[in-house]
């Protein structure tokens, strides 16, 4: 090993020493340029996720050996990484990049909130946000840590949110019937290693008043599900529909 | 497919972009550094260049104090905004990654086959892809489109048939029905990337036919490797409820919505 690199790893944060030590067994990382390794292995604290991700990616991804990281870009949240890969149909050499939160994949999990009356889905409950990123008002799908489960309450619903949907539904407490995973979804692996998982909570309401909204949350009938479909844009929540219709947790075929 | 915009059509030259960056009050508040790098941004990243010119400074709740970062590689640009709530006037970074060509660069799509004037079969790419470092089960693609397709509502059609015909490497494609799914975001949180997505049906060809193209071929022209396969329709349910890939369960969500598959 390079003595410059052992100095640098005589300073590594202890939360780090595991995904180092097994990176460092990595034939790509060893083939990497000094000026990068160093850039990894001074990675700040909150990049642990990806550095984890990195210490476990395979050697090969499908017929492209990994050869070495060519760049790394970073930011507050995200890199950008640059890998040379070799193709072993061909033996041509490529770059292959992806971006990856600092977190490896996002620890958030996309959901949606369906209650029902009297056992049937009546309505769907949805978020409605300024967002940032691609400037545009947008339908999203309900984003939080993994959901904690614990009939029939849920521990992890974020508080505003719960708030509102008591509420809407105007109980002391939400009773929660049904928590169905949905899986995870990939949401554009030309782009990026990230995923998500998908879920869907069903409560208890039975005197939903719409009059109750507040900003935020978007709350349909199901009898709208059609068009809601047919104007929303964010893929998780188009992914959760698909899943939904698919295990015929919601029926459209016989609304409008 | 309508006139609306197939893909980002960098309305503005270089000369252009520079004077509308300088117009802008977050351009004028970033480092000298910064807006160097922005104003001698590679070529290729035009597409970029252009949306970030027609980023709104304020946006219902935000304003967009200066850019206190940019970074770039070979397909993507990585940026960090200073911005102030406006309901709070706190100052936070906003942080997207954005691909060169732009925001409005890709469609992806799916073919399904016509049997008796039924839908009886679809057919999907098989795919190895690097992020992921594991093989997927996905919608077809990416096609890029050419920047204008002018006001001819079949050029882009035809684009797509000759784009799957080559990938596929069938002589030709003839689409009896196409349908436009509209625009998503993939990943909103991360990127401000939007895929067009759309799904064709043929049924000028049967499914031996179509084996006689696919089966037993793989390929690895894009810079990855991926095979494609034909599944019967009878199969899409269990097949929605296993299957993660975020462009394919949109566009069967949007193919439902259309009442085009019913389950």
């Amino acid at each position: 090993m390079q003595t410059k690199l052992i100095g640098l790893l005589e300073k590594i944060d202890p939360s780090k020493e595991i995904l180092i030590e097994k990176l460092l067994l990595k034939n790509w990382f060893k083939e990497t340029r000094f000026d990068i390794q160093k850039k990894i292995l001074e990675l700040p604290n909150s990049y642990n996720g990806m550095l984890k991700e990195l210490s476990n990616r395979p050697d090969y991804a499908g017929d492209k050996a990994i050869l070495r990281l060519h760049d790394m870009v970073i930011s507050q949240k995200m890199a950008i990484l640059s890998f040379e890969v070799e193709s072993k149909l061909n033996n041509e050499k490529m770059l292959r990049e992806y971006v990856s939160y600092d977190t490896g994949v996002s620890l958030e999990c996309n959901g949606i909130i369906l209650i029902e009356e009297m056992g049937k889905i009546k309505y769907f409950v949805t978020t409605r946000t300024v967002d940032f990123v691609t400037g545009t008002l947008i339908s999203k799908a309900i984003r939080m840590h993994y959901p904690k489960f614990n009939n029939p309450k849920l521990i992890t619903l974020p508080k505003k949110i719960e708030t509102q949907l008591k509420k809407m539904l105007e109980k002391r407490e939400l009773e929660i019937t049904r928590f169905v995973d949905l899986g995870e979804v990939y949401s554009d692996t030309t782009l990026t290693n990230n995923h998500s998982s998908t879920f869907a909570i069903i409560i208890k309401g039975d005197s939903v008043d719409l009059k109750n909204q507040t900003d935020g949350l978007e709350v349909e009938s199901v009898e709208m599900t059609r068009s809601y479909i047919n104007k929303i844009a964010d893929s998780y929540l188009l992914a959760i529909f698909s899943k939904l219709m698919a295990l015929n947790i919601i029926e459209i075929n016989n609304h409008g | 497919m309508d006139n609306r915009i197939i893909c980002s059509a960098n309305n503005y030259t270089r000369a252009e972009a520079i004077s509308k960056l300088n117009s802008l009050e977050w351009f004028a508040n970033s480092k000298k550094e910064i807006q160097d790098e922005l104003v001698n941004l590679p070529e290729s990243f035009e597409g970029f260049l252009n949306d970030l010119c027609d980023r709104p400074e304020k946006f219902v709740d935000f304003e967009i104090l200066e850019m206190e970062d940019v970074s770039i590689n070979e397909h993507f640009a990585h940026v960090v905004f200073k911005v102030k709530s406006l309901f709070n006037n706190k100052i936070g970074q906003k942080v997207y990654t954005g691909w060169k060509k732009g925001t409005y660069h890709s469609l992806r799509g799916i073919i399904l086959l016509e049997t008796d004037n039924q839908i009886s079969h679809f057919i999907l790419r098989r795919c190895t892809r690097f992020a992921i470092s594991r093989e997927i089960e996905e919608a077809m693609g990416s096609i890029y489109p050419p920047k204008s397709f002018g006001d001819e509502q079949f050029g882009a059609i035809a684009y797509v048939e000759q784009q799957f015909a080559q990938q596929m490497r069938i002589p030709s494609f003839n689409f009896s029905k196409y349908f436009d799914l509209g625009f998503i975001y993939p990943d909103p949180a991360m990127s401000d990337n939007v895929v067009g997505l759309f799904a064709a049906l043929i049924n000028d060809m049967n499914v031996e036919i179509i084996k006689t193209y696919i089966d037993g071929k793989r390929y690895d022209d894009k810079g990855y490797s991926f095979s494609y396969s034909i599944k019967p329709i009878s199969e899409l349910l269990s097949f929605l409820a296993d299957t993660n890939d975020g462009f394919l369960l949109s566009i069967f969500g949007r193919l439902q919505a259309l009442n085009v598959i019913k389950l």
